[in-house]
């Protein structure tokens, strides 16, 4: 099933086993799924995040966390976080930003830097039975439409399907997108191209 | 006084310590800015002489420091 993956669906699972890895979460979740989707504004799934106007950061737990959250990711210390304010510089809104285009943590100090060529099935975090379920129902997705390849925008209608557990779908419907409309917006998307 | 008066405060204060530590702090968020935006052009296909130009130091200062820990 894989081999029908495309290069953008592939690189978003991976990018999202990424993330599970460098905040180092026991498993790869279909959230993991979901903000890798966000963050690759070229596949068409992160275009029609991208157009209902969500931005990775707000998929992110805790992006509007407590100050000082996201620069600590980057190593700095509230004192640092501090001294940093106390000159006009926010470091929180610097490594938020940097982190929504390149994945939370990208700050921490060496993350592993993104193994090219690395195997499908490698040795990687779990995924979590829903995150399992997602990339399976990836491909009932393509089927019921008749496309004989698997996208980043079946991975995100397996996402906002009922059938998976995605708390940061409930973003995306708030914002509009709801698994019908992704639908409609994608054909539409695919017919005008 | 309220959370703001006191960061006006330190904005302004001529306190030795606050400043330096704001210069250690801005040192680190740039070197791991640089790390990463040096290995995403990397990843992109940028030579490390193209990178260098665009950071304003030579090939082999720019290669010195980020080739070594690039991926093992």
């Amino acid at each position: 099933m894989f081999e029908k993956f495309t290069k953008a669906a592939r690189t978003a699972v991976i990018s999202a086993v990424e993330e599970a890895e460098r905040r180092d979460d026991p498993e790869v979740t279909p959230d993991h799924l979901l903000r890798a989707l966000a963050r690759d504004r070229q596949g068409l799934a992160g275009r029609l995040i991208g157009k209902a106007g969500v931005t990775p950061a707000e998929l992110t737990p805790g992006a509007e966390g407590e100050a000082g959250d996201a620069a600590a990711r980057a190593g700095l210390t509230g004192e640092e976080i501090d001294a940093l304010r106390s000159v006009g510089i926010d470091a929180d809104e610097i490594v938020r930003r940097v982190e929504g285009s390149f994945g939370e943590g990208a700050l921490a100090e060496a993350p592993p830097s993104p193994r090219r060529g690395r195997r499908f099935f490698g040795q990687h975090k779990p995924f979590t039975k829903g995150a399992k379920r997602a990339l399976e129902n990836t491909l009932r997705e393509a089927k019921a439409l008749r496309h004989n390849y698997l996208g980043t925008e079946h991975i995100l209608l397996a996402l906002l399907s009922p059938h998976v557990d995605c708390a940061g779908t409930e973003v995306l419907i708030r914002h509009g997108l709801t698994y019908e409309e992704a639908r409609r917006r994608m054909l539409e998307e695919l017919l005008s191209a | 006084m309220t959370e703001r008066q006191v960061l006006a405060e330190a904005a302004s204060t001529r306190d030795p310590r606050t400043g330096l530590r704001a210069v250690v702090a801005l040192r680190k968020l740039v070197e791991r800015l640089e790390a990463l935006h040096v290995r995403n052009a990397r990843d992109q296909g940028w030579s490390w002489q193209a990178i260098a130009d665009e950071l304003g130091v030579t090939r082999q200062a720019v290669h010195q420091k980020h080739a070594r820990k690039k991926r093992q």
